[in-house]
């Protein structure tokens, strides 16, 4: 039970930790003022997602990093669509700024990631390892 | 996939709640299973067959089972 509800607490934790993270950059360009918008986002995002994480649902046990086997292969699924949808959109951010002559770096950088994230994915989870053929 | 696992579990007037929690697994993934939208992992799909005093072959039944 206890494991349960710590795994429920880690996605509004991570909301927390990015969302201070969005407020201390909008510190550092744009001052505190502005900065407390950032941080609110995150902790209203953070109780959204503890909400979400009880629910008795798919989604809900996503949220509450408490899936089965079915589950996590919809959501392998789906993080595998958002990650050709994001070298999509990638590809297509670098050809319009190489057409507008603006930087290039941002996109290049997201494209870089990606490709080793997933040379780094076969190797981790064992695509290199060729069984010997047996008769 | 076909299965049994539905017909199993009404005859022994077992909910999906409480076969999913006895397997460890989620409500939607027994409502799946049963549905034949979902073909359990060899672990879950023996632990269903061990649940029901069955054998996998018993419970579950590939229909479009290819030749080798």
């Amino acid at each position: 039970m206890n494991s349960a509800k710590h795994s429920r607490l880690r996605a509004p934790a991570i909301m927390i930790i990015a969302g201070t993270g969005l407020a201390a950059a909008v510190v550092v360009g744009q001052g505190w003022k502005a900065a407390v918008p950032a941080e609110a986002l995150g902790v209203v995002a953070a109780i959204g997602y503890y909400l979400w994480g009880g629910r008795d649902s798919d989604f809900g046990a996503m949220i509450g990093s408490r899936v089965d086997e079915r589950q996590s292969l919809l959501r392998m699924r789906a993080q595998s669509l958002g990650g050709l949808a994001g070298t999509i959109a990638a590809l297509i951010g670098y050809m319009v700024a190489v057409a507008l002559k603006d930087p290039v770096w941002p996109f290049v950088l997201i494209l870089g990631v990606q490709v080793i994230a997933f040379i780094a994915g076969l190797a981790i989870y064992g695509a290199h390892r060729d069984a010997p053929r047996t008769e | 996939m076909q299965n049994r696992v539905r017909e199993e579990r009404t005859q022994r007037g077992i909910s999906q709640a409480e076969i999913a929690a006895a397997l460890g697994v989620s409500r939607q993934t027994v409502i799946s299973i049963e549905s034949g939208r979902y073909s359990p992992s060899l672990p879950l799909a023996f632990r269903i067959a061990r649940f029901f005093d069955s054998t996998v072959d018993k419970m579950f039944d590939p229909e479009d089972e290819v030749d080798p």
